[in-house]
């Protein structure tokens, strides 16, 4: 399956590159500011930080509200978000 | 330090499963750190937790899961106290 594919499934959901840059958003996160794209990108550098001083590998990372769930995982070097 | 505190951390720490876990002050200082997860993490949890909230733009605190290869973090919040428990997955 192709990265297209697999973010189809989503209604709501961002690409970005390793130096922040969005290459791809698709519904409520079209409208996101570049802002955003580098607050996720400083929060995986804390996630790096944590997972490098204890010698473990990221997998993915959630973050859940009361309503809402942001998923973030790292593919390829390129970072990918999903909202639900 | 306080015994409430202290209870809570050893009932942190006799849960199964349980490799270790950070608690933080308001400051992102560490107030307590136990098994796997190192002091000088301490800052980086409150972090995580300050970002997530400017990043959905709201004043509840998430519950984040960061998983990696050996372990689940869960890291939550209140105003005072910032806690990041690891456990296996």
């Amino acid at each position: 399956m192709s990265e297209q594919d697999i973010l189809s499934n989503f209604k709501n959901s961002m690409t970005l590159d390793q130096d922040g840059e969005i290459l791809s958003a698709t519904g409520e996160l079209q409208n996101k500011s570049k802002d955003f794209a580098k607050t996720i990108l400083s929060m995986l550098h804390d996630v790096n930080f944590i997972t490098t001083s204890s010698k473990q590998d990221f997998k993915r990372m959630s973050i859940t509200f009361a309503n809402e769930v942001y998923i973030i995982t790292i593919v390829n070097n390129k970072i990918f978000v999903v909202v639900q | 330090m306080d015994n409430q505190l202290l209870d809570t951390f050893s009932q942190i720490s006799s849960q199964s499963g349980v490799l270790g876990f950070v608690c933080a002050d308001e400051n992102g200082l560490c107030l307590k750190a136990q098994g796997t997860c190192q002091s000088s993490t301490s800052g980086s949890y409150k972090s995580l937790m300050d970002k997530a909230k400017i990043l959905a733009d709201r004043e509840e605190s998430p519950l984040i899961v960061i998983e990696t290869d050996t372990s689940n973090i869960f890291i939550q919040n209140n105003q005072n106290i910032t806690l990041a428990v690891s456990k296996l997955p």
